[in-house]
């Protein structure tokens, strides 16, 4: 049996709660990522090994520090309500993940996994690259939204912002992966 | 109408799914593992025997005596890194003792080799080989053929690498050798 | 709106909506297998065509893994519940009858419940290969009729993995965890309630590919899964490693909304000091998971990118094979922690209701459980103090001995709230004191294994399998029980025959005491663990010890039939049967799907368990505030 209408009842926690409690997830992903970044050390050393594409760690760095302007437009404008405005930076920052899932795999080809750097190399860079799938799917996912229900979208603004919000937190991961990885 | 859909997706979904496993298994036991219960090529039968960490496929073989065979023997170890594994048929087993009177004793080898006295054919050459067996490194293969002696009875092939651990877990398979068809 | 409609119906069936089970309902869930299955075997084929080998390589057991549980979750009703309506897509109507118990569903209740069903499952099947393996040590001979120290090896592995991960990890922070946790907090439900839904979803493929495993290789490594024995295993090691980090990230689904419900949707007025001590125990061993699994999540998966994508992590030129288990110990030293602090939670719920007495010294056992968190999180080198350097023994031996101390707080609490108090002795309470005095033998026979000298002599031996038994089963599963028992009338509306309960009560006490015991003395007199073949001098007690575990095995036969019976036709359960003054009892049992009813809302003024003269009711309701 099935009745409409009781989502806002069964499911009544704020939207700073949603908002806030993401977090929590955003921590777990991050001590992950904090777990491969500490590894880098272990198996890979001190030194950067030669051969490393160093150029396109560096571009792939300077775009998702660039891409924080999208980032910072989208999320005021959803915090003022301009939902339409907003989706037009959600697109940039998509286009930006897809960028980047491209970048990584491009970089594999410089490193051999069987070495130690190469080995956790892949494996960070992979691991990021699979958080790139999913926030891009969830920019995709917000921009059918934005399209096909609007009011839906700005009922549920919370999960447009926290997916800006884990765009932000993906560009604090990349820019650490980039130090421990490339500068280290 | 709900509970109707569902019950089509769900006989649908149940006829791909045999459909799959069907399909899977056969093409594992006919393109994979092409071993051939013995396909037989210009009078000599012909099996592959291939080499997993710790079994053979297949497990089981049936000769007859004066048959022409031809082995080809294939190592598969699925690990990584893969290991190297042997091939040697025989019948009783040499023992060491491992430290624990009651537990069942190491395998080390066999005290009976089924090739003793048999000429094999292999890299155009053709003699009897003291000791016979095929030790293979991973993703080789050796190929071999010879005539089943009259040696009838029950024989196994097993590996004993690594002090008998291979053997311990389960490496071993059973040829019956019958007599000669029509004897 | 629609609402006060759901409300009239849902205070009158049972859980929500009237319409009767039919079997049509369970389709979802047959549906959810068939997809895993074609997922399974349609990517494990074309990789094994693609590459070149057979479907039974690591490989394509890893892809097929990965697309049999896309295929499962795609089955499950995800997509109509979650995913098509995050893109934006039609909206499928909130599902409130029994229908939601067989399909993905938002629901935190339904979600617990069949947690329950699951964990009962899980503990049946590991518990037979636990009978397995005590008919394979009936003899010190290796036996012909019986497992092959190959399949004994598999069997154990199976065993622990499945009883840790898919049973210990989720009977009490997930079957009733989930379900308490809201409404103890006095909300509706949870923060996040579509990923507590999926973090149930995870957890058949998980058990089902363990279970499994035998039949591409199996695996030799035990729960472990150490390198470099790993990768000379059966290919049956992927399953391992992939189940074990499915069943992990399904118990930090689970953490992230104990977390979130905690911190942002605690009832009006309900401080920390005021949050009930079940919750506490829940948000310890969230914090756990949320902080230490990651270590040992990427172990798993680095141990997998070894098999099949050729990395040297553990093995090889540059592999570091301690590096695994600093790794793997990290969380699953935790673990234990995990599986403990909501069972010592527990006892203080039930405790001060059955003895209705104020809960003795609050904030220290709040403290205790948090100090278990914390000081746990950093002592899981104890497990392998033969393979480190010496540096590292002192420093581990005595940050774990110092666990002992918030442990002795919520002990201590347990007893002062006893002291002098007329306890009513119904069954949960009497499987938590059971409970108690298990995990005081495990606790105690703990303090040998942490000292580093003794260590060495016990390390690896039954000694270790004694007391880990002790703290798990003996504590836990009993805890699990009384907690089964103590909610049983929430869920059901009904309770639980009393006679069987105490009957198997005394019979696991026994027959565990039994069976367990005996191991201390065989692991000092030199039986290592994880042997299909041992010494002739230890064939008697290992006799006692089979027998033993048979009855005990048997026994649980006695709480399944009596938890099935009493939920088809037990005695009708008033609201409170226990006089508890917990939120979870305000709300009629069994519990509706919308468990506070719209229209009033309710004000925490002291803490749940203060049964003393004259406290006042924690817990005062009031119409909802005009404009909310």
């Amino acid at each position: 049996m099935a009745v409409e209408n009781t989502g806002s009842l069964m499911d009544p926690a704020p939207e700073r709660a949603k908002r806030g409690a993401f977090f929590f997830p955003m921590l777990f992903m991050g001590i992950i990522c904090a777990a491969w970044d500490l590894g880098r050390f272990l198996w890979g050393g001190m030194g950067v090994p030669k051969g490393v594409d160093f150029k396109t760690g560096a571009v792939l760095t300077v775009i998702m520090l660039l891409s924080m302007g999208p980032m910072l437009g989208a999320r005021g404008k959803l915090s003022r309500g301009q939902d339409k405005a907003a989706l037009g930076n959600f697109m940039l920052l998509m286009v930006i993940g897809i960028v980047m899932i491209a970048g990584i795999i491009f970089t594999w080809g410089a490193v051999p996994i069987a070495t130690g750097y190469g080995g956790i190399y892949d494996a960070t860079s992979g691991w990021l690259g699979l958080y790139f799938v999913a926030v891009t799917l969830a920019f995709l996912a917000s921009i059918m939204k934005g399209k096909r229900v609007p009011a839906r979208f700005g009922a549920e603004r919370w999960v447009a912002h926290n997916v800006v919000s884990f765009w932000g937190f993906m560009v604090l991961l990349w820019t650490v992966f980039f130090i421990v990885f490339y500068l280290a | 109408m709900a509970a109707g859909k569902g019950t089509g997706v769900v006989l649908a979904s149940g006829v791909l799914c045999a459909a799959v496993i069907f399909g899977a298994l056969r093409w594992e036991h006919t393109v994979a593992l092409p071993m051939s219960a013995g396909k037989v090529v210009n009078g000599v039968h012909r099996y592959t025997i291939n080499e997993f960490n710790y079994y053979y496929v297949p497990g089981h073989l049936t000769w007859h005596v004066g048959e022409k065979v031809q082995l080809t023997i294939m190592d598969r170890s699925q690990s990584a890194p893969p290991l190297p594994h042997q091939f040697a048929i025989g019948r009783d087993l040499v023992t060491r003792n491992n430290g624990f009177p009651h537990s069942q004793a190491l395998a080390v080898g066999w005290k009976t080799n089924f090739f003793d006295g048999v000429a094999i054919t292999a890299g155009g050459q053709t003699q009897p080989i003291p000791a016979f067996s095929v030790s293979l490194n991973p993703g080789q293969k050796f190929t071999f053929s010879f005539t089943v002696p009259n040696k009838p009875g029950k024989w196994h092939y097993a590996c004993f690498l690594q002090t008998g651990q291979h053997y311990m877990n389960g490496m071993h398979g059973r040829i019956d050798v019958l007599p000669a068809q029509g004897a | 709106m629609a609402t006060t409609d759901v409300q009239g119906r849902a205070a009158g069936g049972a859980g929500g909506g009237g319409q009767p089970f039919v079997w049509s309902m369970v389709l979802p869930m047959v549906r959810a297998g068939l997809f895993g299955f074609i997922g399974y075997f349609a990517a494990a084929w074309i990789t094994a065509m693609v590459t070149h080998t057979v479907i039974v390589n690591p490989l394509p057991a890893t892809l097929g893994y990965v697309f049999g549980l896309l295929g499962w979750l795609a089955g499950s009703g995800i997509w109509s519940g979650w995913i098509r309506r995050a893109f934006g897509g039609e909206e499928a109507p909130s599902l409130t009858g029994v229908e939601r118990y067989f399909q993905f569903s938002s629901d935190p209740k339904a979600t617990a419940v069949r947690y329950v069903i699951f964990n009962v499952a899980a503990f049946l099947f590991a518990g037979l290969a636990a009978m397995a393996i005590r008919i394979e040590l009936l003899t010190p001979n290796s036996t012909s009729w019986w497992l092959s120290e190959v399949h004994y090896n598999m069997t154990f592995g199976i065993h622990g993995v499945v009883m840790l991960l898919a049973v210990a990890a989720s009977v009490i922070v997930g079957g009733m965890g989930y379900y308490l946790l809201p409404i103890m907090l006095g909300a509706r439900t949870v923060i996040y309630p579509r990923l507590l839904g999926l973090s149930w979803w995870l957890l058949p493929p998980a058990a089902v590919a363990v279970f499994l495993s035998p039949l591409i290789g199996g695996f030799q490594t035990g729960w472990w899964g150490y390198p470099p024995l790993a990768q000379n295993s059966g290919s049956g090691i992927v399953f391992y490693t992939l189940g074990a980090a499915t069943l992990l990230a399904s118990s930090v689904l689970g953490a992230l909304n104990i977390i979130g419900t905690i911190v942002y949707m605690r009832a009006k007025g309900m401080s920390l000091g005021r949050v009930p001590m079940f919750v506490w125990g829940l948000f310890a061993a969230a914090t756990i998971l949320i902080v230490e699994a990651p270590a040992t999540f990427t172990g798993t998966l680095m141990d997998l990118s070894d098999m099949i994508l050729g990395s040297h992590f553990y093995t090889g030129p540059t592999g570091i094979p301690l590096a695994y288990d600093d790794q793997f110990w990290w969380l699953f030293h935790p673990e234990v922690y995990v599986f403990a602090l909501p069972a010592f939670a527990l006892w203080l719920e039930i405790l001060p209701a059955a003895a209705q007495r104020p809960l003795f010294a609050r904030n220290w056992a709040i403290a205790g459980l948090l100090g278990v968190s914390m000081v746990g999180a950093m002592l899981g080198v104890h497990h392998y103090f033969t393979a480190v350097s010496a540096e590292r023994m002192p420093i581990f031996m005595t940050i774990t001995e110092t666990v002992s101390i918030p442990t002795g707080f919520v002990f201590l609490a347990a007893l002062g709230t006893l002291w002098g108090g007329r306890l009513k002795l119904s069954s949960p309470v009497l499987l938590s004191l059971m409970a108690m005095m298990n995990f005081l033998i495990g606790g105690l026979t703990g303090i040998f294994n942490a000292d580093v000298p003794a260590d060495f002599q016990l390390h690896n031996t039954y000694w270790v399998v004694a007391h880990f038994h002790y703290t798990i089963l003996g504590a836990v599963i009993f805890s699990w029980l009384a907690g089964l028992y103590w909610w049983f009338p929430k869920v059901t509306g009904r309770m639980v025959n009393e006679f069987w309960a105490k009957f198997h009560a005394w019979w696991f006490f026994v027959f565990f005491n039994m069976t367990f015991f005996p191991m201390f003395i065989l692991g000092i007199e030199g039986m290592n663990r994880r042997v299909a073949v041992y010494l002739p001098y230890l064939h008697p007690l290992n006799e006692f010890v089979s027998i033993s575990a048979f009855f005990l095995g048997a026994g649980f036969l006695i709480p399944a039939a009596n938890l099935y019976f009493s939920w088809r036709s037990g005695k009708k359960a008033s609201q409170n049967p226990w006089g508890s003054k917990s939120l979870e009892w305000h709300s009629p049992s069994p519990t509706p799907y919308i468990v506070f009813p719209e229209g009033s809302e309710v004000t925490v003024v002291g803490p749940n368990d203060n049964y003393a003269d004259g406290a006042p009711e924690p817990f005062v309701w009031a119409p909802t505030t005009a404009g909310k």
